[in-house]
């Protein structure tokens, strides 16, 4: 027998048959070499064995993650069924429930009805009225069925309405708890539950219907990747994945009317991304040749000293320069960030819907001149807050990180990948390097447009109750929104300014006997 | 499978296939999605006959398969996307543990071929027999033994060269 026969391994990992294992117990018990062999493999499968459950210890799904399994352990039928059918059997018995209810109801009204009015000549058997047909139409929530099915809930199934997605004209099904941010309404908040104007609630309909991405997988797959806050870990997910989408440009008049009704989007309602994109900003210019064009833009953040912004904007060719038609069929961008200089980063806007980290995400057709800006904040590597193994962490990574140039570090760079019409392979366009440095930002520095959006982030993230920007008061996002929308604001910058003008005096005339959340 | 088991399983297997998916994609993150769609799918079918970490395995292998494909076309008409993927973001070993001695072998685990890592992780983590391996990932148990066999004895080769962890080299050379 030779050391280096893999029978040897089998036979010390206790993997051979028995007969074959007691041949070759018999044919090595005398050679100290494969018995040495055989001690020191057992050895070594203990120390590995060590080292994984050290390792399997210290890994651990996302809390995120984990919340979205446990929040699937609700009753309710397993696979392979189907769940439509579930769905289906629920929605159909309840239909023949509630028909036979309103026909037996229709049916006892006639009845009663005519009897009252009856006179002993004009007695009519009830049992020869015929009953009108009843035509009933059921939009039915499967998770409201399924969660109210266990508890036999039919009744409300029937009228239960599909679920909109959160737009920033989201109706609250109840007030949201604010740890500062502006009054609520005169009454007891707890009992009113205010509704919006009915023109608003035709907008939420009508905008909450988000574009959503072409890219293949599940909603599992899908997720974003929310820690502490909505910040993601630079060094755990450092790449970030975004498809060049078609907002919706929900009215800010009617959002206005709203806010003004004493409404309050629910904490999660606000569309923060369609906020930031309502308003036009100085993208950057296509190159001749280019599809795209990408810049970065870093500076101050108003509501955390210690904070940044990074304005990432993109645009697309415009219809009519170079060849007609469509631009891209499919596009998206990659954020990359530093993690020797970024702490922590979030996405303002997109709540679980589009930015992945560490993802490809490609949207569906990409329109001519069509344009996005993506809103990070940013926390900056403060050394003196990073454990010593994490810095050895982000100085190994620090050495793929450092450009070859000599050029200071970028906080942060991005590209954007789409494959044009016909073609199969990906195009590739990178933002200009050098311009998302640290020593740029500066809230003094940034561009009217940087700081006019971080405004706008300012006011959504305000009125959803972020506690990141509780150190801002209302007249202070307005002051940065007035003083960043230009000397000739454009119509929309110009409603913008008015309506929270509007907003701060209202909830200064509110101020008295209102739950004021603004301590200012 | 009620609710209680399912999490108990959870519990018990979310590191190890975490480990294990991260053999195939490279990254943490990209394998704790595949884990947590594999415990999806599990939920799923729970009402089917199986034996949970065969099932298990299996899937999360399929899962991460899936992954590649799906990733590696788009990635590779773009290399170096991938190559700044790979580079910035952790495995398992680099971000499990700071204690060097907890990690020593595995970090020369990844010098290993795929399919070593693979049936190591098999063999010494999820504690499969060479018939198991087999069963998941569809090589003979001729090939598993061999595989075993080469990678123990390259994992030993490369601990005997250097002995001191990796990571401490690291730290040395910056």
């Amino acid at each position: 027998m030779n050391i280096d026969n893999p029978k040897l391994t089998s036979f010390a990992l206790g993997e051979l048959p028995g007969k074959e294992h007691a041949s070759l117990k018999k044919e090595i018990a005398g050679d100290l070499e494969l018995l040495n062999e055989i001690a020191e493999i057992s050895k070594f499968e203990g120390a590995l064995k060590g080292e994984f459950r050290n390792e399997s210890t210290t890994l651990r799904l996302d809390h995120g993650q984990r919340q979205h399994l446990l929040a699937q352990l609700k009753p309710g039928p397993p696979h392979p069924f189907p769940a439509f059918i579930p769905i289906f059997g629920v929605a159909l018995a309840a239909s023949f429930i509630l028909a036979a209810w309103v026909t037996l109801k229709n049916s006892r009204t006639q009845r009663e009805r005519l009897s009252s009015v009856a006179t002993d000549s004009e007695r009519i058997d009830s049992a020869a009225i015929s009953t009108p047909p009843v035509t009933i139409s059921f939009i039915l929530n499967p998770e409201e069925v399924l969660a109210s099915s266990a508890a036999s809930g039919i009744k409300n199934q029937a009228t239960a309405a599909p679920p909109l997605e959160p737009s920033i004209f989201a109706k609250p099904k109840r007030q949201p708890t604010l740890p500062k941010g502006p009054s609520l309404a005169k009454s007891d908040a707890s009992e009113s539950i205010p509704e919006l104007p009915a023109m608003a609630k035709a907008l939420s309909n009508r905008f909450a219907d988000f574009t959503e991405n072409q890219s293949p997988g599940s909603y599992s797959e899908r997720k974003l990747h929310i820690r502490d806050g909505g910040f993601v870990t630079a060094s755990d997910a450092p790449l970030m994945g975004l498809p060049m989408i078609a907002l919706k440009d929900p009215s800010l008049s009617e959002f206005r009317n709203a806010l003004m009704a004493g409404n309050l989007p629910k904490p999660d309602g606000i569309r923060l991304d369609e906020l930031i994109n309502h308003f036009d900003y100085r993208y950057p210019k296509l190159g001749s040749d280019e599809e795209f064009a990408l810049a970065i833009e870093i500076g101050g953040c108003p509501w955390a000293d210690d904070h940044l912004i990074a304005k990432v904007d993109a645009s697309a060719r415009p219809r009519g320069n170079r060849a007609p038609g469509i631009v891209a069929e499919a596009a998206g961008l990659q954020v990359h960030f530093n993690p020797t200089l970024v702490a922590k980063y979030r996405l303002l806007g997109y709540r679980n819907k589009e930015g992945k980290p560490s993802a490809f995400l490609l949207s569906g057709e990409v329109l001519p001149d069509q344009k996005i800006t993506f809103l990070y904040e940013i926390v900056p590597v403060a050394a003196s807050h990073i454990p010593d193994q994490q810095q050895t962490e982000r100085m190994r990574l620090a050495r793929h990180a450092a450009p070859q140039d000599g050029s200071p570090p970028s906080l942060l760079h991005a590209d954007i990948l789409f494959r044009l019409p016909g073609e199969s392979s990906l195009g590739r366009l990178a933002a200009p390097a050098g311009s998302a440095t640290q020593q740029t930002a500066s809230e003094h520095t940034a561009s009217e447009d940087l700081r006019f959006a971080s405004a706008v982030a300012a006011f959504g993230l305000y009125l959803s109750g972020d506690p990141n920007v509780s150190s801002l008061s209302l007249s202070e996002i307005e002051k940065l929104a007035r003083d960043s929308a230009g000397e000739n604001p454009l119509k929309k910058r110009r409603e913008f300014l008015e309506m929270i003008a509007a907003f701060m005096e209202r909830e200064s005339s509110h101020s008295e006997g209102s739950i004021s959340l603004d301590p200012r | 499978m009620e609710a209680d088991e399912f999490t108990e399983i959870l519990n018990s297997y979310e590191g190890q296939l975490i480990g294990y998916a991260c053999t195939f994609l490279g990254n943490v993150e990209s394998a704790k999605d595949a884990v947590q769609d594999t415990f999806l799918r599990l939920w799923n079918h729970r009402t089917d006959a199986m034996s949970v970490k065969p099932w298990l395995y299996t899937t999360c292998r399929n899962r991460c398969i899936d992954m590649l494909r799906r990733e590696k076309r788009i990635l590779h008409v773009d290399s170096t996307v991938l190559e700044s993927k790979e580079s910035s973001s952790p495995r398992p070993d680099e971000i499990a543990d700071g204690n060097d001695q907890h990690r020593i072998i595995l970090n020369h685990l990844k010098g290993l071929s795929q399919n070593q890592q693979e049936v190591i992780r098999l063999k010494f983590e999820a504690d499969f027999s060479y018939r198991e391996i087999s069963d998941v990932t569809g090589l003979n148990e001729g090939n598993v033994g061999f595989l075993l066999h080469t990678g123990l004895k390259k994992l030993r080769s490369a601990m005997t060269s250097t002995p001191r962890s990796s990571s401490n080299q690291e730290a040395a050379d910056l």
